[in-house]
This record gives C-alpha cells, sequence and structure tokens, in this order.
C-alpha cells in the first residue's frame, strides 16, 4: 500500500517511474539480444576452427594412418598443442581405435560416436566444447579419422565481457532516462502544482488569487479557463453577500449550538447590534427571554424534521428583542443547510411592528367606522353587483322591519320595494354600477307591513384597481317629510286658490279705487266750478245790490271752493302716488332739490331764503315720485319759513349708521346700517311741537290752521307714502319756533 | 270779430253757461254751436242725423271737446274724428275737468291739438278761455276745408 502510494502518489511519481521502467525494460531486452548473437557468432567461428583443425589435421595424417606409423601420428597430435584453446586432439583408424591423443592415456581405446559417413561433421557445438571429426582420406578411401575438440574458455570470457558491458550500457541508460524523465515531469507538472497551489489558495479564503499566464498549451489554456471560473464564481459570491448584507430584512445564521454566525446589516438595523458586538453570542441574546428555551426547542425539532425550511410559528406570533431590551413583533422563517455534517440554520427575519401599529390602527378605525354605521339614524346598505343585500345597518333593519341581516337576505332587496319604483331602482343600480352617484325616492313596504317613504343616495365602491365593486346606499325615511310635503302642497293649492280670489278682489277694488278717483277729480270738481263760477258772476252782474257784507259772504264761498279744488287735487295726487308703477334708477337728489328750490324761488322771487344743498346726493329711486317727496319737503320749508327774516333751508344726508351700531334718535326711531343714509330737509321756520309728531304724516292732519300757513294737510301723507313704496322709512325733529329737520330713507 | 264758429260739446248746463259767459266775457262773439252729447256733436260735425242738412262745408275753427259725456264719450268722440277724412284734421281742444294722467296721454294720441283743464277758480277759467280763443279764432290759420273738393 505504502509501495503503490509512492508509486502512484503522485503524478510526477507516476511519469518517472514510467519513464524509468520502460528504459530498464527496453535496454535489458536489447543487451540480451546482442549478448546472444555475439556467442552464437563466437560458436560459429570456434566451429569453423574446429573443422578447420580436424580437416588440417586429417590431411596431414592420411599418410601417416595408411602407415600405421604411431609415433609419427603422436607427433602430428602433439604438434596440434600450438592451439591454446585445443581441449583435445585425436587421430582414428577407421574403425574408432584412439592411435594417437593428446593424452597418452586415451590411445587404444574406442570412440563410438563416429559419424556413419566418412565426412566432416561437427559432433558437438555447446559453450563448453566445439567437437568436430575429419575423414582422412587417401586416394579416395577412408583410412581414418582426426578430431578436435576445442575449448570455449576464452569464448566465455569474451561473452562475460560483453555480458558485462550490456548491464553497464543498461543500467546508463536506465540512470540516464530516469533523469530525462525526472527533468521532464517536472517541467510537465510544475504548470499543474501552480494551478493546484492557487486552488489552494482561493480555497483557503483569497478570493482574489489568480493562477499567472502558462502559456500557450493545455495547462496555460486550463489556468485561463480556471481563471474565469473563480471570477464568475467570486462576482456572484460577492454579490450574494451584498444581497444578504444590504437585505432589509435581518438574516441571521447560526450554528448547531445557536451561535450566531452570521449577522447581516439589516439585522443590525432590526436589533441595533453590531455584527462585531453579537457574531459568536447565543441567539438567546435576540429573543425575549420568556420564549428563548421555547425557541431552542423548535430549533431542534426543525433540524430533525425533512423540511429545509419552513415559516417560524405565526400563530402565536414571533417577538424579537432588541439591544436595548424592547420587544417587538416580526415574522420569520428559517431554513437549515448541512455543511461537513454541522447543521447551519439561517433565519430570515422582518420586523413588522410598524405593520402591526397600522394593521392595528386599521383595524381600530374599521371599528370605529362599524360603530359608527350601526349607530347612524340613516340606513346605510352595500348591494352586490346582482343585487344581493351584502350589509346592512340596524337602522336599515329597522326600516325593513327584520329581525337581523341575514332575514333581510332571505329574499331579494327587491322585495321589499313597491313594485311601480322597481324599474326607476334597477335603472340607479346600473347607473352606479357605470360609476355614476344617484338618488332616488321610492317607498317600501316593511315585513310587518309598514309602508315607508324612503329616500336613497346610491354611491359606486370601489376596488383598489377602481373598478366598481359594489353599491354603497345611504337611505333614510322620508315618510315624514313626504307628509309635510304633501300637507304644504295642499296648502300652497289652498294658498293659491286664495291669493286667485283675493287678486281678483284686489283687481276689483283697484278698479273701483280708479272709477272713484277718476270720477272725484271730473265729477266732484265740476259743482265747484259751477258754485265758484256762478259765486263769481253774481258778484259781477249784482255788484250793485249787494251791500259789503254780500260781496264778503259770496267771496267766502268762492275761497272754499277754490280750497275744495285743492283738496280734490291732492287727494287724486295721493292716490295716484299709491297706484303709480315704480321705476327704479339712480337719482341725482341735490340736482332734484335744486330745481325745485328754484322754481319756488321764481314764485316769490322777492324772498331771501339761504339754501345750501349738498352736492352728489345719488339714490336709487323712481325719479318722478321722488320729485314729489322734494316738492312737498322743501315747499313746506319754503312755506314756513316765510315769516322768517333770514330764511335757511338746507337739504342734505346723515352718513350710513355705523355698522353693527344701531342709532337711536331723538324721536326714537331706530337706524341701522342696512337702512342707508338718512336724508334731510332742515329749515329755521316756524317749527312744529313734538307732543303731535306722530300726526305730521297723516293725511288732512294739519298743525297750524289756514290762516297762519295754507294747506290741505296732504302732502306729508304723500311724502310718507312714496318713502314707504321706496321700503325706507320718514320721520321729523321740530320744536315750536326753533325749525324742523325731516328725514327720510330709502 | 270774424264768422269762424266755434262748437261746444258740453253736457253740463253749468259748465255750458259758464263757458259761454267766459267767451263773452272774453268779448268772443263769433256763434258757438252746443251739443250735449257724443253722438250729436257726431252728427253735426259728419252733417248726419238731426244736422243732416247742415252746409258741411261751415265747419267749427275750433271744437271745445269734455270728455265726460253721455252715449258717447269725448275719446271716442276724437277717434271717429280723426279717423274720418273730412274731420282728420278739424282743430279739437279738449276742455275738462280731469286731469287723469291717462286722459292726457290718450287725449293727445288721439290727435288732439291742446288739452285745457277746467280750473275751479272761475278767474283763472276766464283767462283760460280768452287764451283759448285768442290762440284758435285769432291767431291760428285753420287747415283748409276738407270737403272743398
Amino acid at each position: 500500500m505504502r509501495l503503490r502510494e509512492f508509486f502512484f502518489g503522485s503524478l510526477r511519481r507516476q511519469l518517472i517511474f514510467s519513464v524509468a521502467a520502460v528504459h530498464a525494460v527496453m535496454m535489458s531486452l536489447f543487451i540480451w539480444d546482442l549478448t546472444e548473437r555475439q556467442q552464437d557468432l563466437l560458436l560459429d567461428r570456434q566451429a569453423e576452427q574446429a573443422q578447420a583443425l580436424a580437416q588440417t589435421l586429417a590431411t596431414s595424417a592420411a599418410g601417416w594412418l595408411a602407415a600405421r606409423d604411431i609415433s609419427g601420428l603422436q607427433e602430428l597430435v602433439e604438434a596440434q598443442r600450438r592451439y591454446p584453446q585445443l581441449a583435445f586432439a585425436m587421430l582414428l583408424d577407421r574403425e574408432g581405435r584412439v592411435l594417437a591423443h593428446t593424452e597418452h592415456a586415451r590411445q587404444g581405446q574406442y570412440v563410438r560416436d563416429l559419424p556413419r559417413e566418412a565426412k566432416l561433421t561437427l559432433l558437438a557445438r555447446d559453450p563448453t566444447l566445439v567437437d568436430a571429426i575429419a575423414p582422412a582420406m587417401l586416394a579416395g578411401h577412408a583410412v581414418g579419422w582426426a578430431r578436435v575438440g576445442i575449448g570455449q574458455q576464452e569464448a566465455r570470457e569474451k561473452l562475460d565481457a560483453i555480458t558485462r558491458n550490456g548491464v553497464f550500457y543498461a543500467l546508463a541508460a536506465i540512470v540516464i532516462g530516469s533523469i530525462l524523465a525526472l527533468l521532464m515531469g517536472n517541467r510537465m507538472t510544475r504548470k499543474l502544482y501552480a494551478l493546484r497551489r492557487v486552488s489552494e489558495t482561493v480555497r483557503a479564503g483569497h478570493q482574489e488569487v489568480r493562477v499567472p499566464d502558462l502559456g500557450g498549451d493545455e495547462v496555460g489554456q486550463l489556468a485561463r479557463d480556471f481563471n474565469v471560473m473563480l471570477d464568475a464564481q467570486s462576482s456572484s459570491e460577492k454579490s450574494l453577500t451584498n444581497i444578504i448584507a444590504l437585505a432589509a430584512d435581518a438574516i441571521i445564521s447560526v450554528d448547531e449550538d445557536q451561535r450566531i454566525l452570521i449577522f447581516n446589516q439589516g439585522a443590525e438595523r432590526i436589533f441595533g447590534y453590531t455584527a462585531a458586538e453579537i457574531l459568536g453570542q447565543p441567539l438567546d441574546k435576540l429573543l425575549p427571554a420568556r420564549v428563548a428555551a421555547v425557541h431552542r426547542e423548535h430549533v431542534r425539532r426543525f433540524a430533525a424534521e425533512p423540511d429545509a425550511a419552513r415559516e417560524m410559528n405565526r400563530r402565536m406570533g414571533i417577538h424579537g428583542r432588541r439591544k436595548d431590551g424592547t420587544e417587538f413583533p416580526a415574522e420569520a422563517s428559517i431554513s437549515k443547510v448541512k455543511q461537513n455534517g454541522n447543521f447551519q440554520f439561517t433565519v430570515f427575519l422582518r420586523d413588522i411592528s410598524e405593520r402591526k401599529k397600522a394593521e392595528d390602527a386599521l383595524r381600530e378605525s374599521e371599528q370605529r367606522l362599524r360603530i359608527i354605521i350601526e349607530t347612524e339614524p340613516e340606513c346605510v346598505k352595500v348591494v352586490s353587483p346582482r343585487g344581493n343585500l351584502l350589509e346592512m345597518n340596524a337602522a336599515g333593519l329597522a326600516m325593513l322591519e327584520v329581525e337581523s341581516l341575514g332575514e333581510a337576505q332571505h329574499g331579494l332587496l327587491m322585495d321589499f320595494i313597491l313594485p311601480e319604483y322597481h324599474d326607476a331602482f334597477r335603472a340607479l343600480h346600473s347607473r352606479v354600477m357605470q360609476g355614476e352617484s344617484g338618488t332616488l325616492e321610492f317607498e317600501v313596504l316593511g315585513l310587518r307591513g309598514t309602508r315607508r317613504w324612503l329616500e336613497t343616495h346610491a354611491a359606486p365602491m370601489r376596488d383598489a384597481a377602481n373598478k366598481v365593486v359594489s353599491l354603497l346606499g345611504i337611505t333614510r325615511d322620508i315618510t315624514e317629510r313626504k307628509r309635510a310635503e304633501e300637507e304644504i302642497r295642499q296648502l300652497n293649492v289652498n294658498l293659491e286658490r286664495h291669493v286667485l280670489e283675493r287678486t281678483a278682489e284686489l283687481a276689483a277694488a283697484n278698479q273701483e279705487l280708479e272709477a272713484f278717483s277718476y270720477s272725484v277729480s271730473h265729477d266732484l270738481r265740476a259743482p265747484l266750478r259751477s258754485i265758484d263760477g256762478f259765486s263769481q258772476a253774481v258778484l259781477e252782474d249784482y255788484a250793485d245790490r249787494l251791500d259789503d257784507q254780500g260781496r264778503e259772504h259770496l267771496n267766502r264761498v268762492r275761497a272754499a271752493t277754490q280750497h275744495m279744488g285743492h283738496l280734490i287735487d291732492d287727494l287724486i295726487k295721493l292716490a295716484r302716488v299709491t297706484r303709480a308703477e315704480m321705476h327704479r334708477e339712480s337719482v341725482d337728489l341735490s340736482a332734484l332739490a335744486g330745481d325745485v328750490l328754484a322754481e319756488l324761488r321764481k314764485r316769490e322771487p322777492d324772498r331771501r331764503v339761504e339754501h345750501p344743498i349738498e352736492p352728489n346726493l345719488v339714490a336709487e329711486g323712481d325719479a318722478r315720485l321722488l320729485r314729489v317727496v322734494l316738492d312737498n319737503l322743501l315747499g313746506n320749508a319754503w312755506k314756513f319759513t316765510g315769516k322768517q327774516a333770514h330764511a335757511r333751508i338746507e337739504f342734505g344726508a346723515l352718513p350710513q349708521a355705523s355698522p353693527g351700531m344701531d342709532e337711536v334718535d331723538r324721536v326714537g326711531n331706530r337706524r341701522s346700517e342696512t337702512d342707508g343714509p338718512a336724508y334731510f330737509v332742515r329749515d329755521n321756520g316756524a317749527g312744529f311741537d313734538m307732543t303731535y309728531a306722530g300726526k305730521l304724516f297723516g293725511a288732512f292732519q294739519r298743525l297750524h290752521t289756514a290762516h297762519e300757513f295754507p294747506g290741505t294737510g296732504v302732502g306729508l301723507a304723500t311724502v310718507q307714502r312714496i318713502v314707504h313704496r321706496h321700503g325706507g322709512r320718514v320721520w321729523a325733529e321740530g320744536a315750536v319756533g326753533k325749525g324742523a329737520t325731516f328725514y327720510f330713507t330709502l | 270779430m270774424n264768422d269762424k264758429t266755434i262748437l261746444l260739446v258740453e253736457d253740463n248746463p253749468d259748465d255750458e253757461a259758464l263757458t259761454l259767459r267766459a267767451l263773452k266775457k272774453n268779448n268772443i262773439l263769433n256763434e258757438v254751436t252746443v251739443v250735449r252729447d257724443g253722438a250729436e256733436a257726431l252728427d253735426y260735425l259728419f252733417c248726419q242725423g238731426a244736422h243732416a242738412g247742415r252746409d258741411a262745408s261751415r265747419q267749427p275753427a275750433v271744437t271745445l271737446l269734455d270728455l265726460k259725456l253721455p252715449k258717447v264719450d269725448g275719446l271716442e268722440v276724437l277717434k271717429r274724428l280723426r279717423a274720418d277724412e273730412r274731420t282728420r284734421l278739424l282743430p279739437v281742444v279738449i276742455l275738462t275737468s280731469s286731469k287723469e294722467e291717462q286722459d292726457l296721454v290718450n287725449g293727445y294720441r288721439l290727435g288732439a291739438n291742446s288739452y285745457i283743464r277746467k280750473p275751479v277758480d272761475f278767474t283763472k277759467f276766464i283767462e283760460a278761455v280768452r287764451q283759448l280763443g285768442l290762440y284758435w279764432l285769432m291767431v291760428n290759420e285753420p287747415p283748409p276745408q276738407s270737403d272743398n273738393r
């Protein structure tokens, strides 16, 4: 085994030993072959030599044999001793009797192995002796034999030398070949060793090491491929490492003893430990104390399970413990990998406290919403696209007079709705399903038989993809409202009839009034004209028959008549003011007042009256009617200042009452900002007693006698009526002998 | 003065008397024809009915027309006069107690040449009649008689 390892332990040795072995075998065969050939060659030469010697001896001895000269023969034999390697030489007669021999003792012995024919024969040829026999011929007849044996001593020495040399050369060749094999093997395997060293270094953790350029041969190619492979592996490992390191989730690996091996940045963020602090520490540090033991047991059990990965106990919820001791809810899965016979567990953990908080908030808000919906006095319902009732709150169930949602869901929602509203309800439903909202009033028949008017606002409910998934209906009981509406409608019908009747009555009354005032204006004046006219006629035609008293009476008749004429005219004017149509426009009151005063001045050019007018007072109103107002107010002022040496008539406006502050004037009139400015006409004339201020604006009411100041008492009534028609107010301030101020708003 | 005549349409005898008196007071001595209702006024001016034989060429220089008349009222009379070719241009002065705006407007719209309101004060009435007579009988040139053709 050790021997085998020694030989085949390394590629280099295998190479060297195999080359050396091949050499040894080859050289041995070669040397053996060479020695064999040399030996053969030597034997052949010896044989030839022996044969030639035997032939020569035979020839030389032929005569001697025939003559049987033993001593000559012996001499001949002895002569052969000059060949150093001669083992023996002998001469035989025809029958094989030794006649002469290099060993004298052998004379007279017979040789048994004579060849059958008389010719040169090689009797032995082996590495110790070459034995040749040649017949001695005389006149063509064999007279005896010459036999020579030559020893192989010299040949063996030569052969030994040759063999020795061959062994030496073979050894030399083996040594040289081994050296060459060693060199070549080294050269060939050096690159492989370099490759191997790199791979060992990489395995030892030096990922960045690469094989240097090893040339263009196969190994060089292999090295390049190896480098590429390393690059690929290194980059994929690097990205894997990055992924793990930067993952938002915590990735924590522990060994079988639950000591922490890997702790990525996500884990650092979530738990608050740095990797340096926690690596090698027990996993328990990351768990609440109460669950640590349970957790350990779970992991142990998991190791025995066939699954390679699984969710961690979702039912109970996972909790982690941060460095600061706070706990947080988490979601985690665990996986296991067997490495070097030991399990490594990896936990993927996510901090779900934010999510949990959001879920709790959502649940809470859902709960709140549900309470709101349930206690909502209006019906809230959700209807499926097919028209099935999905949800309905208590108020809705009460409207349908059912005990539970299940009872309401028993049939179709439509079954509660009176048939005449089915089409409208379906139309609304399909419109909402197309994304619109709508409102519908309809009647339902509750399960206990109560008929109700309902008003529903239906709107589409959409899912996250904005697709309409159901209908949300908010429905209120409008039975009371409907009843009230019906009542109002009835009342309105009645009212309208009343209004029509009253309008007709009013129109009739108006027409009567029209006819009346026409007839007043026309017919009442005619007699007056007669009275006045004929009184005048009497005064003229019967002047001589009347005394002063009579004339005075007639003049009084005439004056009364004419006063009556004025009264009638003013009455008509008052009536007309009430009836006339209003045309609102911008009216320059200042200019109007100027016109009126100019006319008054023209009528009495001798009077000296100071009359300042505030300029640019513009109001909205009917120009003709406002002219009547100013005619009356300024006319009055003119009239009542008639006895004043320095008469003064002023037209102006009080500023608007300040916002939010009602002002109360001396007469108790309340002015608020909405009234607008108050215009006034102020004089320093006769004035009036405020006690009678209330009577000022009544028709035919006078505070002065006709003797003091003429007048009909209709003017201020007319003013009041016009101001009222403008939506304004009129009032007066004054004192006897101190003048008067008339205010009006529009 | 001259031979121009005046037609007075007046149903009230007092007013008739006073009007005639006023004319006389102003020395307007032209012939005054008095008719007492609207229908008679039309008969007179169109020379028909009771006045069928009247000389149609002698139309009054001025007609003093009261509005409130029995049978046919003054405005109706005026309307018919203006609708007829023969009397279309006849000077007509409305003399009435009415000061109603609608009467004034209607009177002028129907083609009255003047509108005079009879004042209660007789002195003023005399003055009004004086000016009326002066204008219509002296100053004004009457239109050519339409039936001269």
